[in-house]
Protein backbone atom coordinates (compact mmCIF):
# COMPACT_ATOMS: atom_id res chain seq x y z
CA UNK A 1 0.00 0.00 0.00
CA UNK A 2 1.24 3.47 -0.71
CA UNK A 3 -0.19 6.64 0.74
CA UNK A 4 0.45 10.11 -0.56
CA UNK A 5 -0.95 13.36 0.72
CA UNK A 6 -1.26 16.18 -1.77
CA UNK A 7 -1.77 19.82 -0.96
CA UNK A 8 -2.88 22.09 -3.75
CA UNK A 9 -3.80 25.00 -1.50
CA UNK A 10 -2.26 28.46 -1.36
CA UNK A 11 1.47 28.81 -0.94
CA UNK A 12 1.28 29.69 2.73
CA UNK A 13 -0.92 26.76 3.55
CA UNK A 14 0.62 24.00 5.59
CA UNK A 15 1.76 21.10 3.51
CA UNK A 16 1.19 17.63 4.82
CA UNK A 17 3.12 14.62 3.69
CA UNK A 18 2.44 11.14 4.80
CA UNK A 19 3.98 7.98 3.48
CA UNK A 20 3.42 4.42 4.47
CA UNK A 21 4.09 1.14 2.84
CA UNK A 22 2.87 -2.38 3.14
CA UNK A 23 3.27 -5.47 1.05
CA UNK A 24 -0.13 -6.78 1.96
CA UNK A 25 -2.98 -6.52 -0.46
CA UNK A 26 -6.32 -5.60 1.05
CA UNK A 27 -9.91 -6.24 0.20
CA UNK A 28 -11.82 -3.33 -1.29
CA UNK A 29 -13.90 -2.89 1.86
CA UNK A 30 -10.79 -2.64 4.00
CA UNK A 31 -9.33 -0.35 1.39
CA UNK A 32 -12.24 2.07 1.69
CA UNK A 33 -12.15 2.04 5.47
CA UNK A 34 -8.40 2.53 5.56
CA UNK A 35 -8.62 5.61 3.37
CA UNK A 36 -11.26 7.26 5.45
CA UNK A 37 -9.52 6.37 8.68
CA UNK A 38 -6.13 7.62 7.59
CA UNK A 39 -7.52 10.96 6.52
CA UNK A 40 -9.72 11.31 9.56
CA UNK A 41 -6.83 10.53 11.87
CA UNK A 42 -4.62 12.99 10.05
CA UNK A 43 -7.17 15.75 10.44
CA UNK A 44 -7.77 14.77 14.04
CA UNK A 45 -4.08 15.27 14.76
CA UNK A 46 -4.24 18.63 13.04
CA UNK A 47 -7.27 19.77 14.99
CA UNK A 48 -5.54 18.88 18.23
CA UNK A 49 -2.64 21.06 17.19
CA UNK A 50 -0.17 18.21 16.94
CA UNK A 51 0.56 18.79 13.24
CA UNK A 52 -0.14 21.77 10.96
CA UNK A 53 -3.61 21.86 9.51
CA UNK A 54 -3.89 20.75 5.88
CA UNK A 55 -5.39 23.14 3.37
CA UNK A 56 -9.07 22.59 2.52
CA UNK A 57 -8.02 21.60 -0.96
CA UNK A 58 -5.64 18.88 0.20
CA UNK A 59 -6.32 15.31 -0.75
CA UNK A 60 -5.08 11.89 0.13
CA UNK A 61 -4.30 9.34 -2.57
CA UNK A 62 -4.11 5.67 -1.69
CA UNK A 63 -2.92 2.94 -4.00
CA UNK A 64 -2.99 -0.72 -3.11
CA UNK A 65 -1.19 -3.40 -5.14
CA UNK A 66 -3.41 -4.55 -7.96
CA UNK A 67 -6.07 -1.93 -7.32
CA UNK A 68 -6.85 1.42 -8.81
CA UNK A 69 -5.94 4.67 -7.13
CA UNK A 70 -8.42 6.19 -4.67
CA UNK A 71 -8.53 9.82 -3.62
CA UNK A 72 -9.97 11.15 -0.39
CA UNK A 73 -10.32 14.90 -0.20
CA UNK A 74 -10.32 17.09 2.88
CA UNK A 75 -12.97 19.27 1.27
CA UNK A 76 -15.36 16.35 0.79
CA UNK A 77 -14.90 15.21 4.35
CA UNK A 78 -15.33 18.68 5.79
CA UNK A 79 -18.33 19.49 3.66
CA UNK A 80 -20.26 17.03 5.74
CA UNK A 81 -19.25 19.07 8.82
CA UNK A 82 -18.93 15.72 10.49
CA UNK A 83 -15.22 15.55 11.03
CA UNK A 84 -14.78 18.89 12.72
CA UNK A 85 -17.74 18.20 14.97
CA UNK A 86 -16.37 14.81 15.89
CA UNK A 87 -12.99 16.25 16.66
CA UNK A 88 -14.37 19.07 18.76
CA UNK A 89 -16.77 16.86 20.66
CA UNK A 90 -14.26 14.09 21.28
CA UNK A 91 -11.82 16.60 22.68
CA UNK A 92 -14.43 18.18 24.93
CA UNK A 93 -15.79 14.89 26.22
CA UNK A 94 -12.33 13.59 26.94
CA UNK A 95 -11.44 16.77 28.77
CA UNK A 96 -14.69 16.70 30.72
CA UNK A 97 -14.40 13.08 31.76
CA UNK A 98 -10.77 13.47 32.61
CA UNK A 99 -11.52 16.46 34.83
CA UNK A 100 -13.94 14.22 36.78
CA UNK A 101 -11.66 11.21 36.65
CA UNK A 102 -11.18 9.14 39.74
CA UNK A 103 -9.11 6.14 40.62
CA UNK A 104 -9.86 3.47 43.16
CA UNK A 105 -8.17 4.27 46.43
CA UNK A 106 -5.03 2.19 47.03
CA UNK A 107 -6.51 -0.14 49.64
CA UNK A 108 -9.65 -0.70 47.59
CA UNK A 109 -7.51 -1.43 44.56
CA UNK A 110 -5.33 -3.80 46.55
CA UNK A 111 -8.35 -5.79 47.73
CA UNK A 112 -9.60 -6.01 44.15
CA UNK A 113 -6.23 -7.23 42.88
CA UNK A 114 -5.92 -9.87 45.58
CA UNK A 115 -9.41 -11.23 45.06
CA UNK A 116 -9.65 -10.78 41.31
CA UNK A 117 -9.31 -14.44 40.36
CA UNK A 118 -12.21 -15.38 42.62
CA UNK A 119 -14.35 -12.47 41.47
CA UNK A 120 -14.38 -13.38 37.80
CA UNK A 121 -17.87 -14.23 36.56
CA UNK A 122 -17.86 -17.69 35.00
CA UNK B 1 -20.83 16.95 33.27
CA UNK B 2 -23.82 14.94 32.08
CA UNK B 3 -25.54 17.88 30.40
CA UNK B 4 -22.37 18.92 28.65
CA UNK B 5 -21.80 15.43 27.28
CA UNK B 6 -25.31 15.08 25.94
CA UNK B 7 -25.24 18.47 24.24
CA UNK B 8 -21.90 17.79 22.62
CA UNK B 9 -22.68 14.22 21.71
CA UNK B 10 -25.73 15.31 19.74
CA UNK B 11 -23.40 16.82 17.17
CA UNK B 12 -21.85 13.55 16.15
CA UNK B 13 -24.37 10.84 16.53
CA UNK B 14 -23.72 7.99 14.12
CA UNK B 15 -25.02 8.90 10.67
CA UNK B 16 -26.29 5.41 9.90
CA UNK B 17 -29.02 5.67 12.51
CA UNK B 18 -32.55 6.54 11.45
CA UNK B 19 -34.00 9.80 12.85
CA UNK B 20 -35.98 7.94 15.49
CA UNK B 21 -32.92 5.92 16.51
CA UNK B 22 -30.83 9.08 16.58
CA UNK B 23 -33.35 10.74 18.88
CA UNK B 24 -33.39 7.64 21.07
CA UNK B 25 -29.61 7.70 21.36
CA UNK B 26 -29.59 11.41 22.14
CA UNK B 27 -32.24 10.99 24.81
CA UNK B 28 -30.21 8.15 26.27
CA UNK B 29 -27.03 10.15 26.42
CA UNK B 30 -28.83 13.01 28.15
CA UNK B 31 -29.28 10.71 31.10
CA UNK B 32 -25.62 9.74 31.37
CA UNK B 33 -24.36 8.13 33.56
CA UNK B 34 -27.77 6.52 34.26
CA UNK B 35 -28.37 5.18 30.79
CA UNK B 36 -31.95 3.94 30.28
CA UNK B 37 -31.02 1.19 27.83
CA UNK B 38 -27.69 -0.41 28.50
CA UNK B 39 -28.17 -3.65 26.55
CA UNK B 40 -30.03 -4.60 23.40
CA UNK B 41 -32.91 -7.05 23.68
CA UNK B 42 -31.75 -10.57 22.71
CA UNK B 43 -34.35 -10.73 19.93
CA UNK B 44 -32.58 -7.91 18.07
CA UNK B 45 -29.05 -9.30 18.01
CA UNK B 46 -27.22 -11.89 15.97
CA UNK B 47 -24.25 -14.11 16.79
CA UNK B 48 -21.52 -11.94 15.23
CA UNK B 49 -18.63 -10.98 17.49
CA UNK B 50 -18.75 -7.24 18.09
CA UNK B 51 -16.70 -4.89 20.19
CA UNK B 52 -18.45 -4.43 23.53
CA UNK B 53 -20.19 -7.82 23.40
CA UNK B 54 -20.27 -9.93 26.54
CA UNK B 55 -19.57 -13.63 26.00
CA UNK B 56 -19.14 -16.68 28.14
CA UNK B 57 -16.37 -19.02 27.01
CA UNK B 58 -13.22 -16.93 27.20
CA UNK B 59 -10.21 -18.53 28.87
CA UNK B 60 -8.12 -16.43 31.24
CA UNK B 61 -4.75 -17.39 32.73
CA UNK B 62 -3.46 -16.53 36.17
CA UNK B 63 0.01 -15.06 35.77
CA UNK B 64 1.75 -16.50 38.83
CA UNK B 65 0.21 -19.96 38.99
CA UNK B 66 -0.48 -20.52 35.28
CA UNK B 67 -3.97 -21.70 36.24
CA UNK B 68 -6.68 -21.17 33.66
CA UNK B 69 -10.38 -20.55 34.05
CA UNK B 70 -13.28 -20.16 31.64
CA UNK B 71 -14.95 -16.84 32.29
CA UNK B 72 -17.35 -14.26 30.97
CA UNK B 73 -15.73 -11.27 29.30
CA UNK B 74 -16.37 -8.14 27.28
CA UNK B 75 -14.72 -7.80 23.86
CA UNK B 76 -12.23 -4.96 23.60
CA UNK B 77 -10.99 -5.68 20.07
CA UNK B 78 -12.57 -3.66 17.29
CA UNK B 79 -15.35 -5.48 15.46
CA UNK B 80 -13.57 -5.27 12.09
CA UNK B 81 -10.36 -6.80 13.44
CA UNK B 82 -12.14 -9.93 14.65
CA UNK B 83 -14.46 -10.33 11.68
CA UNK B 84 -13.29 -13.47 9.90
CA UNK B 85 -14.84 -12.18 6.68
CA UNK B 86 -11.94 -9.73 6.54
CA UNK B 87 -8.83 -11.46 5.21
CA UNK B 88 -5.91 -11.86 7.58
CA UNK B 89 -2.48 -13.37 6.96
CA UNK B 90 -1.82 -14.14 10.61
CA UNK B 91 -3.90 -15.89 13.28
CA UNK B 92 -5.99 -13.34 15.13
CA UNK B 93 -6.76 -13.05 18.79
CA UNK B 94 -9.72 -11.49 20.53
CA UNK B 95 -8.85 -9.10 23.32
CA UNK B 96 -11.28 -9.20 26.21
CA UNK B 97 -11.64 -8.06 29.80
CA UNK B 98 -13.07 -10.64 32.21
CA UNK B 99 -16.22 -9.52 34.00
CA UNK B 100 -15.82 -9.05 37.74
CA UNK B 101 -18.71 -9.42 40.16
CA UNK B 102 -19.45 -6.06 41.78
CA UNK B 103 -21.45 -7.74 44.52
CA UNK B 104 -18.48 -9.98 45.29
CA UNK B 105 -16.15 -6.99 45.32
CA UNK B 106 -18.43 -5.12 47.73
CA UNK B 107 -18.46 -8.18 49.96
CA UNK B 108 -14.64 -8.34 49.94
CA UNK B 109 -14.37 -4.64 50.77
CA UNK B 110 -16.63 -5.17 53.78
CA UNK B 111 -14.72 -8.29 54.82
CA UNK B 112 -11.52 -6.26 54.75
CA UNK B 113 -13.03 -3.85 57.27
CA UNK B 114 -13.80 -0.82 55.13
CA UNK B 115 -16.54 1.41 56.51
CA UNK B 116 -19.94 1.18 54.89
CA UNK B 117 -19.80 4.83 53.86
CA UNK B 118 -16.48 4.33 52.10
CA UNK B 119 -17.75 1.25 50.32
CA UNK B 120 -20.82 3.16 49.20
CA UNK B 121 -18.60 5.95 47.89
CA UNK B 122 -16.36 3.53 46.00
CA UNK B 123 -19.33 1.78 44.40
CA UNK B 124 -20.93 5.13 43.60
CA UNK B 125 -17.88 6.29 41.69
CA UNK B 126 -17.80 3.02 39.77
CA UNK B 127 -21.51 3.14 38.93
CA UNK B 128 -21.24 6.68 37.62
CA UNK B 129 -18.43 5.58 35.26
CA UNK B 130 -16.04 8.07 36.87
CA UNK B 131 -13.26 5.57 37.52
CA UNK B 132 -11.21 5.83 34.37
CA UNK B 133 -9.88 2.27 34.19
CA UNK B 134 -13.16 0.58 35.10
CA UNK B 135 -16.19 0.07 32.85
CA UNK B 136 -19.36 -0.48 34.83
CA UNK B 137 -22.06 -2.90 33.65
CA UNK B 138 -25.42 -2.69 35.44
CA UNK B 139 -27.61 -5.69 36.09
CA UNK B 140 -30.40 -6.20 33.59
CA UNK B 141 -32.64 -8.96 32.27
CA UNK B 142 -30.63 -8.65 29.05
CA UNK B 143 -27.24 -8.39 30.68
CA UNK B 144 -24.85 -9.91 33.17
CA UNK B 145 -25.08 -9.67 36.97
CA UNK B 146 -23.95 -6.22 38.09
CA UNK B 147 -20.30 -6.28 37.16
CA UNK B 148 -17.23 -4.35 36.13
CA UNK B 149 -14.51 -4.75 33.52
CA UNK B 150 -11.03 -3.63 34.48
CA UNK B 151 -9.51 -1.99 31.43
CA UNK B 152 -5.99 -2.92 32.57
CA UNK B 153 -6.98 -6.58 32.79
CA UNK B 154 -6.99 -7.39 29.09
CA UNK B 155 -6.38 -10.93 27.86
CA UNK B 156 -6.05 -12.52 24.41
CA UNK B 157 -8.01 -15.52 23.19
CA UNK B 158 -7.26 -17.04 19.76
CA UNK B 159 -10.16 -16.15 17.48
CA UNK B 160 -10.36 -19.52 15.73
CA UNK B 161 -10.35 -21.36 19.04
CA UNK B 162 -13.06 -19.13 20.44
CA UNK B 163 -15.28 -19.55 17.39
CA UNK B 164 -14.91 -23.32 17.66
CA UNK B 165 -15.46 -23.60 21.37
CA UNK B 166 -18.61 -23.71 23.44
CA UNK B 167 -19.59 -20.12 24.00
CA UNK B 168 -22.65 -18.06 24.82
CA UNK B 169 -23.52 -14.49 23.98
CA UNK B 170 -24.49 -12.84 27.26
CA UNK B 171 -25.27 -9.33 26.07
CA UNK B 172 -24.72 -6.73 23.42
CA UNK B 173 -24.34 -3.13 24.50
CA UNK B 174 -27.03 -0.70 23.40
CA UNK B 175 -25.75 2.00 21.08
CA UNK B 176 -25.65 4.51 23.94
CA UNK B 177 -23.67 2.25 26.25
CA UNK B 178 -21.34 1.26 23.42
CA UNK B 179 -20.66 4.95 22.86
CA UNK B 180 -19.67 5.38 26.50
CA UNK B 181 -17.55 2.19 26.33
CA UNK B 182 -15.59 3.59 23.38
CA UNK B 183 -14.97 6.86 25.17
CA UNK B 184 -13.68 5.05 28.24
CA UNK B 185 -11.45 2.83 26.11
CA UNK B 186 -10.01 5.83 24.35
CA UNK B 187 -9.39 7.66 27.61
CA UNK B 188 -7.67 4.66 29.16
CA UNK B 189 -5.56 3.68 26.18
CA UNK B 190 -5.03 6.86 24.20
CA UNK B 191 -4.62 10.27 25.80
CA UNK B 192 -3.39 12.30 22.91
CA UNK B 193 -3.10 15.48 24.94
CA UNK B 194 -1.27 13.98 27.87
CA UNK B 195 2.02 15.74 27.05
CA UNK B 196 4.28 13.21 28.75
CA UNK B 197 8.02 13.60 28.16
CA UNK B 198 9.15 10.67 26.09
CA UNK B 199 12.91 11.14 26.34
CA UNK B 200 15.42 12.77 28.68
CA UNK B 201 15.74 16.50 28.10
CA UNK B 202 12.44 16.79 26.24
CA UNK B 203 10.41 19.92 26.82
CA UNK B 204 6.96 18.98 28.13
Amino acid sequence: MTIQAQDTGPADAAVQTLEASSTQSQSSSLHERAGSHVLANLLMLASLGLIPSPAPTASLVLTYPGQSESTYSVRALRETQELEQVTEVLTRIHDTLLSEAKELEPDARQILSEQLWNLYIT
Amino acid sequence: MAADISEQARLYLPKYLSPSRTQELYEGLRQFPHLPDFYLPPSTIDEDLLQGDGWRGFVVGEFNSALTKTVAGIIVSSSCDIDTRNPSHTPRRILFCPLVSLRGYAHDLAAAGLEERRISNILGNIRSQEVTDVFYLPESPYGPPESIALLDDVHPHPLNHFKGTERTLMFRLHQTAFYVFLIKLSIHFCRMQEGVRRFAGAVA
